[in-house]
């Protein structure tokens, strides 16, 4: 791999090695960017988060020194001191736009090795196009086919109707994608990489505190003038605190878990809530984070008013790391005589409706079912 | 009935009995160390809740007593001082077992009524909450059970009582969605029964997930795919391939979505060539292959079909054309007047649906879910969580392979009341219906009733 394709896929085991070997870990890499001439790097990491703030093409800046190599960890580093989840989508979109985009002017070979190398997947050529024009029509434009278990650690985020395995020519857990598909996958993968990982970044020296500060700045601008849609305030007050939760994180664009969002969708269609609204909720991330595609809303809807599909009550949401009362990060007096969300949300909304905040009125009238 | 706590004893000593001359049953799962586990006890542990009331005059007063305690049977009071605000419990999770010799001595001391573990494989399998348990990936499991078949054999098996003490009514069939005939109460207890019938419709579904979605669509390797019997209503899959392990709860989600046919997009396969409507030939891998076949089911039982859609009475009266077509290969759609491109390809997505193998959704796409441990005895029967491979399938009778104890007989109180006990079988004998009425029956089948709670010693 040339060192101008190590800076364009900076995910590859190539790439990684190149950093690794100026700077082991991250307070090496700290102190590298901030010595000398180096403090270029910090100049080009802070251009290249706020290049995906704006949504525009991540520069790719290749002045031929080693230090290149560092611009991208810098910038994930500005990222994570900041902590923003809504931050961290925009970076985790644009540099994997960038990446789809140069995977596009790439021999197959490469794309294909690249998929091995840095993913571990499998994947094959499904022949020359000579050899594929025997196949029907249907199968023919299949230049590869991955393993479907690789296949699956990134359609899944697609949420669209033909990246969904019922969908595909499933063949003895092969599966054919095209080649713009498999751009997509390897671009789609950097950026669940981006989302997944998580650094404990250390107080920072000067310059790089001055970058995180920018680009804070300009984060909060953005923020200000994209409001997600929100739901009205009085029934969002009537909320527990574990859908409030989740309906935080959703609005807020943050990567919420299936159970999540399963939980926080058919909760808000219990209630009375459209489809529309439903998926408005989740819509309000900044790629429009497709959290929860229209199918699942509607497939949840559909059930909900039977019995299939009912919200999941406290005790399910407690074993899966949902209920913050349960965790200790929240507190409602009311959370002890609910066992179901849905409980707690009607009491609480005929409290708001007539105004009433003191809660005392619960230790008489009502009966205890958790504690905590 | 709630089991007396004379029964619930019985069967704790049986099932410990059987624990300690059967070790070699237990089927260790892979990496035990890594897994939690969950018991359901024989015993409720309780505890009564103290805390400060205010009556209504304004002062406050103590109710509660905050003891605990183990009961066999199910107490809605505290025993001691009478509160009704009492918790009670039968479940422990979050156990965990360094060998395998440890977790069967546990079964042989605690002879649990079931025993889980789970399919997925944690750093400290013991951690309180889900995110400290550290999740290292995870057994795909599905899990097929009749209830979710709809089998019409539960009309003549399955009752219910309506939860109205003053009410009391009791029916069979399932419980009425409509409300309680006689008090419009929507409050039921079920009694689930079992038969051959709705068990074979399980088998069915689960040799159809097996054969022709994991191994021959999937294929996945048959050696690294474990089948068993629950010991009630159905069957389990666990697939033991470490490629599996890392998929997430979305992935697990598209798996199920592909064997249960649902977001089939029915315009791919089903298209107009030149100016026929034309369904993908039965060569073809994945979904697309199987429509046609999905299709002709469909059409075949189109009387069940309970939609109102246009289509419907149309394509009933030219089933045997219709279903012709597509029997052909490649296989094409019959002109039926009325019907167009639009309506054959929601025909076909309904075709899918109705085709898919019927799994229990949740247990697949929940990646911390526990799952029996094979080799223990279920707690709702008596009979063995039996481990099966692919050929033994085919033959395999629950109520006949899945027995656990073959000596001695009990003299049984039956209290079948109206509804009646249902006729059951074991091995080669058939028993019922009973009233109420005394009976001697074999271990295996006294102890089925002891564990429906149907039954007392006499
Ligand atoms: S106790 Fe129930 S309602 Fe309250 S936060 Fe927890 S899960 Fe939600
Ligand atoms: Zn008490
Ligand atoms: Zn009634
Ligand atoms: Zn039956």
């Amino acid at each position: 791999m040339s060192m101008s394709q190590q800076l364009k896929y900076p995910f590859s085991v190539g790439t990684r090695k190149a950093a690794q070997k100026l700077a082991r870990d991250l307070r090496r890499l700290i102190s590298f960017v901030e010595s000398g001439t180096n403090t270029y790097i910090i100049e080009a990491a802070e251009k290249r988060v706020l290049a995906a703030l704006d949504q525009s093409e991540i520069p790719l800046v290749h002045t031929g020194e080693p230090g290149d190599m560092l611009i991208y960890p810098t910038a994930r580093l500005i990222v994570e001191k900041i902590g923003d989840p809504r931050l961290r989508e925009y970076q985790a979109e644009a540099e994997s736009k960038a990446v789809n985009k140069h995977l596009g002017k790439e021999k197959e070979d490469f794309v294909t090795n690249l998929c091995q190398s840095a993913f571990g997947w499998h994947v094959e050529s499904t022949g020359t196009i000579r050899e594929r024009a025997k196949l029907p029509i249907q199968l023919r434009t299949f230049e590869f086919k991955l393993r479907y278990e690789d296949f699956l650690e990134v359609a899944p985020e697609f949420h669209q109707s033909p990246w969904k395995l019922i969908n595909r020519y499933v063949d003895k857990g092969w599966v054919p994608v095209q080649r713009l598909e498999l751009n997509r996958l390897v671009s789609g993968k950097f950026k669940l990489l981006i989302l997944h990982s998580t650094l404990d970044v250390p107080t920072l020296p000067q310059r790089l505190t001055e970058a995180v500060q920018r680009v804070e700045t300009d984060l909060r601008g953005k923020i200000r003038t994209t409001k997600p849609v929100k739901i009205t305030g009085g029934v969002v007050s009537a909320f527990p605190p574990c859908i409030s939760n989740m309906h935080d994180d959703a609005t807020q664009g943050k990567n919420l878990s299936h159970e999540a969002r399963f939980a926080l969708a058919s909760f808000l269609l219990k209630i009375g809530m459209s489809q529309e609204e439903v998926l408005g909720v989740f819509k309000a991330a900044p790629d429009f984070v497709r959290g929860l595609a229209e199918y699942q809303v509607k497939h949840i809807a559909s059930k909900a008013a039977g019995e299939g599909y009912t919200p999941p009550g406290c005790s399910k949401l407690q074993g899966n790391s949902l209920c913050p009362v349960y965790l200790g990060t929240a507190k409602d007096p009311l959370c002890k005589y609910v066992q179901h969300p849905l409980a707690f949300y009607q009491t609480r909304a005929w409290e708001v409706s007539k105004g009433i905040d003191n809660h005392s009125w619960y230790a008489t009238k009502k009966r205890k079912r958790q504690s905590f | 009935m709630p089991r007396r706590a004379q029964e619930t004893k019985f069967l704790q000593l049986t099932f410990q009995d059987h624990y300690r001359s059967n070790p070699e049953n237990i089927d260790i799962p892979a990496k035990v160390h890594a897994r939690e586990f969950g018991m359901e006890s024989w015993a409720y542990t309780w505890r009564c809740i103290e805390r400060n009331e205010r009556n209504e005059s304004g002062s406050t007063i103590r109710k509660g007593c905050g003891r605990s305690g183990n009961s066999f049977i199910r107490i809605s009071k505290c025993p001691n001082c009478g509160s009704s605000d009492i918790h009670v419990n039968n479940w422990t999770r979050h156990h965990g077992f360094r060998t395998g010799e440890a977790l069967v001595k546990e079964l042989a001391m605690s002879a649990p009524h079931s025993v889980y573990h789970s399919a997925a494989f944690y750093k400290v399998p013991v951690a309180r909450h889900m995110d400290e348990k550290e999740w290292q990936g995870a057994e795909l499991v599905f899990d097929i059970d009749a209830d979710h078949l709809n089998s019409p054999c539960a009309d003549e098996h399955d009752t219910w009582r309506c939860n109205n003490p003053e009410c009391d009514e009791t029916g069979s069939g399932r419980s009425p969605t409509t409300g309680c005939p006689k008090c419009k109460g929507m409050s039921f207890s079920s009694r689930k029964w079992i038969c051959d019938k709705c068990l074979d419709d399980a088998k069915k579904t689960l040799l159809k997930v097996y054969d022709d979605f994991l191994v021959h669509d999937l294929g996945i390797n048959p050696e690294l795919i474990q089948l068993n019997y629950s010991g009630h209503r159905g069957y389990h899959i666990r697939v033991r391939d470490p490629k599996v392990y890392k998929l997430g709860s979305n992935a697990r989600v598209e798996i199920v979505h592909f064997i249960t046919g649902m977001g089939f997009d029915s315009t791919k396969a089903v298209i107009i060539d030149g100016s026929i409507p034309r369904v993908s030939p039965r060569s073809f891998p994945g979904w697309a292959g199987k429509t046609a076949h999905a299709m002709v089911e469909f059409i075949k039982n189109i009387d069940t079909y309970l939609g109102t859609e246009q289509w419907v009475k149309r394509l009933k009266k030219n089933r045997t054309a219709a279903i012709k077509g597509l029997q052909r290969e490649p296989p094409i759609i019959t002109t039926v007047p009325g019907i167009g491109v639009k309506s054959w390809q929601e025909i076909a997505a309904k075709s899918t649906m109705a085709f898919g193998g019927e799994i229990d959704v949740p247990v697949t796409h929940d990646i911390h879910r526990i799952i029996r441990l094979i080799g223990s005895l279920n707690g709702k029967t008596g009979f063995l969580v039996s481990e099966l491979t692919r050929d033994e399938t085919d033959d395999f009778d629950p109520f006949g392979d899945a027995l656990a104890f073959d000596e001695g007989a009990l003299k049984l109180r039956v209290t079948g009341g109206q509804v009646k006990v249902p006729r059951f079988r074991i091995g080669d004998d058939a028993y019922g219906p009973y009233g109420d009425e005394v009976v001697e029956l074999p271990m295996s089948a006294a102890v089925f009733l002891l564990c429906k709670g149907v039954a007392t010693i006499e």
